[in-house]
């Protein structure tokens, strides 16, 4: 199987700057899911990655095999690249069988084991190979897509937000069902997605655009607790910004104080003064009044299995910040209650 | 990204952006080159009528176009065209709010009997009445004639409109207090309006070109006075202003119906599921409306065909001449296929480029193609004598130049069958095929020709079906010795031998009848779905 890599990659339309020097590193049998806001340029890197499009600068190569650059340029039907575009788009002409075989050679065609093998990779009954595309549901289309891009090994799949036009429901099964899919033919994946939630459960690797700049690319994990900047964090998940004010003694300690009262600093960078931390709201534990800092509550969402609580921290500041506690134990609007930060914050580099 | 970017990849089509970048890129040279050529074939008419005119000068057009006579033709065209399209405009809309929206009995059967007459050319329907009662000639007869052959080209589109519409609208209206009668002219008729208006506009054009069924019932307008001036003079300056002032009034006519379209939404706004709208009972109306709906279809298809039959019987107690029949029919349906093969070959082109290769440039030359909708065959068969007479003899008088006129004259209904297939064939599959290994002419065979296919089938039965019926172009154009089955019903009829005219004019509403059927089925029921 096969890594892939951009080095410099950058694409304008008509003048209009679209990628501005990508970098992307994805090792061979990952799964790279690259993140971003609609019209960030997400889906334009994937098309130069497959061919359908070419870049402006930069090279793009899988594994040392240089597929666009220094005068080279594979075409599409030559770079062994696997697509899953948007809604599948199976051909509407062509049964469940013929779709998933349309990139095999006859001989193989005409076995149509490999076609049963795939159908099963998929999570799909060999009983819907006789079927037309416009009787699958969207979810079976997609993996039939999955199973016609898989079909003949290609050495990179790029899935372009095949998942969007499912239902929220369909959306998580199908998704895990094309991931393991994935690992198990040993594919190196691409996903493109708006959708944080389908990113950080799905992917190995997390790379987040904005602008046509990669931004920060990095595990789920650690992506989401110690993004780049404020916009990463943002775009990740509801957070919270505060300032701290640090001096060397709080970088010995790894503690500093916040309108939140004290927290403990994650990771270190060696800056002093005031700066910027992030807190998410799951951080936020709220006990008895008296404890930590008191807070008002001011409106509270239910959600059944967790609820979302709005709270003024009473003080100079006045700041406004959303809890996210447990179904458990939600106090109501007009109650005063105390709060405290648990678990490391992030603070920003000022240079960012 | 930036906003403009957006907008920019926005503005592109899917495939559109795979091939952005040079214009070399975007405008393949031979792509380019032969749209370039079907647009000057498509355009050789306008040209000869511009040419001409300005060559004429003022003074000498003047005197030709500034006669009573031409006065006389202005209204006798103008009074036609309106009544026609108004009259066609009640009885489609009528019809189609009967079949598609009440409770009438048998729906399906009255569906097929009102478009039936799509299949009979106005002519032979003209003849159908004519030679039973001549009390049809002149003014009033030629109303019910024209109306009764050109009132599907309004019910078609307004029961697509009827089929397609949110049910939503109409009930929303109901519960903002308005009644059944005021929800319809309210809400249902003003989206009907661009149904309403196209079927409109078909009718007006098709008048304006009308010949046959108008010299039949000795109802002069433009077109026919053309015919005689040509007759009598060839193609003297005389024929050529008074294709000129046609020509105009097929102008005022697309302006007036852009004009009334406006720039309104008629789009569905949301994607709620269309429901079928509970149909409203007649009640005590059903046995009227039955009686209505019986009567246009009688008026329309039995009365000519009825004459067709009892002209057949008679006339088959001299001689049913077997052997001309044949071979009329058989150049007729040569003509005919030779027309629709060249045709859709010369639309694909053009069509492919304006939608895989979008540019202002490209939507120019389609736009251009579409000329042909407006002029009328006897503009076109005039241009095209002048024009090889001068330019081209060797081709006057070959079958070449009948090919082309019927080529130019179809040309934008092969248009838009072929740019509707292309459209349904996105270019994002090709891209999918290319990722799996198929070069550009595999793709092409395994992935766009099963694509189009239907579309392109749909192109050639369109030609075909309108050259089988042919009768002004062909009249003018045919070389001495080609006879085609309208040509040898034409010259049968004109010189009253009606029981040797009706087998022709039978084996030509036979070829076509089936066709037309299975054509206006399909067409609805796909504008329905969309």
């Amino acid at each position: 199987m096969t890594g892939l890599t951009l080095r410099g990659v950058s694409k304008s339309f008509g003048g209009t700057p679209v990628l501005h020097e990508i970098d992307l590193e994805a090792p061979a049998r990952s799964f790279t899911a690259v993140l971003g806001p609609s019209g960030c340029g997400k889906t334009t890197m994937l098309r130069l990655i497959a061919g359908f499009l070419t870049p402006d600068s930069g090279t793009i190569s899988f594994d040392d095999r240089v597929v666009w650059g220094g005068g080279r340029n594979v075409p599409a039907q030559k770079r062994r690249v696997g697509y899953v575009p948007q809604e599948g788009a199976l051909f509407p002409h062509l049964d469940v069988a013929a779709n998933i075989g349309f990139g095999l050679p006859r001989a193989t065609r005409r076995e149509g084991r490999t076609v049963e093998e795939l159908l099963a990779l998929v999570g799909l009954a060999p009983s819907l190979r006789t079927r037309m595309p416009h009787e699958l549901s969207g979810g079976q289309q997609q993996r039939v897509a999955l199973a016609r891009a898989l079909a003949p090994s290609p050495s990179v799949v790029l899935l372009d937000e095949p998942f969007a036009s499912l239902d929220t429901g369909l959306r998580a099964g199908t998704g895990r069902a094309v991931a393991e899919a994935l690992r198990e033919a040993e594919a190196t994946a691409v996903l493109v997605t708006h959708d944080q939630g389908e990113a950080l459960s799905l992917a190995d690797q997390v790379a987040v655009m904005r602008d046509g700049r990669l931004v920060q690319a990095d595990s789920p994990r650690a992506i989401y607790e110690t993004p780049a900047d404020e916009g990463v964090a943002q775009f990740l998940g509801a957070s919270i910004v505060v300032d701290v004010s640090l001096d060397a003694a709080d970088r010995h300690t790894g503690r500093a104080s916040s309108p939140l009262g004290p927290v403990t600093l994650a990771g270190a960078n060696g800056n002093t003064g005031r700066a910027r931390a992030l807190v998410r709201p799951e951080q936020i534990r709220l006990c008895e009044r008296g404890q930590g800092v008191p807070a008002l509550v001011t409106e509270v969402s239910y959600y059944g299995h967790d609820a979302a609580v709005r709270l003024t921290v009473e003080g100079d500041h006045r700041l406004r910040v959303t809890a996210r506690v447990l179904g458990l134990s939600v106090p109501s609007p007009g109650e005063t209650v105390g709060l405290e930060v648990t678990g490391g914050v992030t603070v920003f580099d000022p240079s960012h | 990204m930036s906003v403009s970017g957006q907008v920019i990849e926005a503005l592109l089509p899917a495939g559109g952006r795979a091939r952005r970048g040079s214009w070399r890129q975007s405008h393949p040279p031979t792509l380019v080159a032969f749209a370039v050529l079907v647009v000057l074939l498509a355009l050789i008419p306008l040209f000869f009528v511009v040419g001409y005119t300005v060559d004429m000068g003022w003074a000498q057009l003047r005197e030709m176009v500034w006669r009573p006579r031409v006065g006389e033709l202005l209204v006798n065209t103008t009074r036609l065209t309106v009544g026609c399209v108004l009259a066609s405009a009640v009885i489609g809309t009528g019809a189609a709010w009967l079949v598609e929206r009440t409770t009438l009995p048998g729906k399906r059967l009255w569906h097929v009997l009102l478009t039936a007459p799509l299949a009979v050319p106005a002519f032979v329907n003209s003849f159908g009445w004519v030679s039973i009662t001549p009390k049809v000639e002149g003014f009033g007869g030629a109303l019910l004639i024209v109306t009764l052959s050109y009132y599907p080209l309004v019910y078609l589109p307004v029961t697509a409109s009827l089929r397609g519409l949110d049910p939503a609208l109409e009930e929303t209206a109901q519960s903002l207090g308005l009644g059944p009668w005021r929800a319809f002219a309210r809400v249902v008729l003003p989206q009907l309006r661009p149904a309403l208006l196209g079927g409109g506009l078909l009718v007006g054009l098709h008048l304006l070109a009308e010949f046959g069924a108008l010299q039949m019932l000795r109802y002069p307008t433009f077109t026919t006075a053309i015919y005689d001036q040509y007759r009598s003079t060839f193609s003297g300056p005389a024929a050529t202003a008074l294709a000129g002032v046609l020509v105009i009034c097929c102008v005022i006519l697309l302006t007036v119906e852009l004009r009334l379209r406006g720039k309104q939404r008629y789009a569905r706004v949301g994607r709620g599921t269309a429901r079928a709208l509970r149909p409203r009972p007649l009640g005590r109306l059903t046995a009227p409306s039955l009686l209505a709906v019986l009567a246009v279809v009688v008026l329309a298809i039995g009365v000519p065909m009825g004459s067709l039959v009892h002209w057949l019987v008679v006339g088959t107690s001299t001689t049913f001449p077997v052997g001309d029949l044949l071979v009329t029919g058989g150049t007729s349906v040569g003509l005919a296929a030779a027309a629709a093969l060249l045709t859709t070959v010369l639309a694909l082109p053009v069509a492919w480029l304006a939608v895989r290769h979008r540019s202002a440039v490209t939507t120019g030359l389609e736009r251009s193609t579409y000329f042909g909708n407006a002029l009328p065959g006897i503009v076109v068969a005039l241009a095209l004598v002048t024009v090889s007479l001068k330019f081209f003899s060797p081709v006057y008088q070959t079958v070449w130049l009948l090919v082309a006129a019927y080529a130019i004259v179809s040309l934008p209904r092969a248009m838009v069958s072929v740019k509707a297939a292309l459209v349904q064939a996105p270019p994002l599959l090709e891209d999918v095929a290319h990722s799996l290994g198929r070069g550009p002419l595999e793709t092409f065979r395994r992935v766009t020709v099963p694509l189009i296919a239907p579309g392109l089938g749909v192109s050639a039965a369109l030609v075909f079906l309108a050259v089988v019926t042919e009768l002004t172009a062909t009249l003018l154009l045919a070389p001495i010795g080609t006879r085609t089955l309208a040509t040898q019903f034409w010259s049968n009829s004109s010189s009253v031998a009606y029981g040797a005219a009706a087998p022709y004019a039978a084996l030509m509403v036979l070829i076509s009848m089936p066709a037309t059927l299975v054509l206006t089925h399909a067409t609805s029921r796909r504008s329905s779905a969309s």
